[in-house]
């Protein structure tokens, strides 16, 4: 399973970029100090990477939507990004940038699928026989969610860390991550239940609970 | 029975309705456990999405970020993300329906992105654009499966973007060449401009055209090696070898040859033997090589006798002989 084709065209832009398209942390930053120095350098770093994100985001939806089109995609990426880097100043809590390109992304698709709906809907009154799009929009934005909760991660204690990683992302059993950490089980139930604790507690993690359950 | 607990809690975010109120049941009577099923309990919301059961239709949106992030630089997966899709990764060695729907969605990421080249777009949204990365590996023709034979072709769909990147280079090749063309030619005219200045009118008069050193005989036949001909022949010979020039810049002509043709023109101009033609063009060539010479009475009296032989030159000869009278003081 290691092997796989690569995006070249995406490649090239994608290695422009000094950090992971998931290290939203970096992002905020870079993001914060745009607004306030405002350089060409930072601004094309910042481009990038959201027509990076606002691309992946809409190949996701793609690929879980086989009526979309590659003229459809190209068109929602070119929409949504343009919009995006119009308003990119407008973003009233800067700490909150990455949440609102995802928040964006995530209306720009529900407003597609609207539309195809309605235009559905209209074919069907002039009986024509019309295949109905896949069901809506799910729930959550994955990309983000697991970005999310990694960050959530770093901003735990090191030694919490680790087992944070392994009961959460991989879902390892406690005897797994005993083997790996070379610790003993009772020490490890100590620092998963220490680590969900401090996680319960993490303020951004509850701020994005509340966000999706809007 | 404890560990099983344990273990259980674990995962209670990912367990049905019915399997959470069962095991919430089961640990009422111990209540040391209560903080940690709380926390989960409480992140629930967030960690159930992250590991859907992959035979539930939201597990789609697993494999489309999996194969998408993959298809990304590994430069720009962070390994906590990498660390996330390893439980997948293990699902897919022993899951064959999951191992073909993964491959149908690879056929549909190919199917997409046949025709879309992302640099260009964004240069086309932005106005900026970039060079293909040099540390960027070679698009890869693999497969989802490690290794079994329904492999994906996907060379096709990176075809538009390398037939714009060769078409690129191949303008900016053709550009560039374009441009040392229009600069050569440029440096060529201004030492031909110099070229010409450089010369006293007496060169630019006497200047022989490579068309007046042609000589051809009827039918290709040889020139007798004593007539006319041959003298004339020989003097153009020495003319040709007087010419000394570098493309056709700073011409001048070296006066030893130039001395052995005048001699042997001037043979050919008396002799009575030569026809008028070929007596008109020795004395037209005569006065030009005269002019070289910087001898202007004799080049005059030359041109004179062209103009009285007649033949295709006098018109010539007359312009360079009021030239030369108006060079006169």
């Amino acid at each position: 399973m290691e092997s796989f084709f690569k995006l070249q065209t995406i490649d090239t832009l994608a290695y422009r970029l000094p950090f992971s398209l998931d290290d939203y942390v970096r992002v905020g930053e870079l993001y914060v100090r745009w607004c306030r120095f405002q350089t060409s350098e930072d601004q094309e770093v910042l481009e990038i990477w959201l027509y990076c994100y606002v691309l992946r985001y809409f190949l996701i939806k793609a690929l879980q939507n086989p009526k979309l089109s590659t003229v459809e995609l190209e068109a929602l990426v070119g929409e949504t990004f343009l919009r995006l880097r119009s308003n990119l100043d407008s973003v009233r809590h800067p700490e909150r940038f990455v949440a609102w390109v995802a928040k964006s992304c995530k209306n720009a698709f529900s407003n597609y699928l609207r539309r195809i709906k309605r235009s559905a809907r209209i074919e069907v009154d002039t009986e024509e026989p019309v295949e109905m799009p896949i069901e809506g929009l799910p729930e959550h934005d994955l990309p983000l969610l697991v970005s999310v909760l990694v960050a959530a991660i770093g901003r735990l204690p090191d030694f919490l860390q680790d087992v944070a990683r392994l009961v959460l992302l991989e879902r390892l059993s406690y005897e797994e991550i005993s083997q790996i950490l070379r610790k003993p089980q009772p020490t490890i139930r100590v620092y998963v239940h220490r680590a969900l604790e401090r996680l319960r507690g993490d303020l951004e993690l509850q701020e994005f609970r509340a966000w999706l359950e809007t | 029975m404890e560990e099983l607990y344990i273990q259980k809690i674990l995962q209670y975010p990912w367990l049905s309705s019915e399997e959470q109120a069962t095991l919430a049941q089961q640990i009422q009577a111990q209540p040391e456990w209560w903080p940690l099923l709380e926390a989960l309990q409480a992140l629930a919301p967030i960690l159930r999405p992250l590991h859907p059961r992959f035979d539930e239709a939201v597990s789609e949106e697993l494999l489309a970020y999996y194969l998408v992030t993959r298809c990304f630089s590994e430069k720009l997966v962070s390994p906590e993300i990498r660390a996330y899709f390893k439980a997948l990764e293990v699902e897919l060695q022993t899951n064959t329906a999951l191992q073909q729907r993964l491959q149908a969605l690879a056929l549909r990421l190919q199917e997409l992105m046949k025709d879309f080249d992302a640099s260009q777009h964004f240069a086309v949204l932005t106005g900026r654009s970039f060079e293909a990365v040099g540390g960027g590996e070679a698009p890869k023709v693999n497969d989802t499966k490690g290794g079994s034979e329904e492999s994906i072709e996907v060379k096709g769909s990176l075809r538009p973007a390398r037939a714009w990147s060769r078409q690129g280079r191949r303008w900016r090749w053709v550009e560039r060449g374009a441009l040392v063309v229009v600069l050569l030619a440029a440096v060529y005219s201004a030492l031909a401009v110099w070229s010409r200045h450089q010369q006293s009118d007496l060169e630019r008069l006497g200047f022989i055209s490579p068309a007046l050193l042609e000589t051809d005989t009827y039918r290709g036949e040889r020139a007798e090696t004593s007539g006319p001909e041959a003298v004339y022949e020989q003097a153009v010979a020495q003319l040709r070898q007087a010419y000394v020039s570098v493309l056709g810049l700073f011409p001048h002509y070296r006066r030893a040859p130039l001395r052995e043709a005048a001699v042997l023109l001037e043979q050919v101009v008396v002799r009575p033997d030569a026809s008028p033609l070929l007596r008109h063009q020795a004395a037209f060539l005569l006065g030009k090589v005269r002019l070289l010479l910087e001898d202007v009475p004799s080049a005059q009296q030359a041109f004179g006798q062209a103009l009285e032989l007649d033949g295709p030159y006098a018109m010539e000869a007359r312009r360079v002989l009021e030239a030369l009278a108006e060079l006169e003081p």
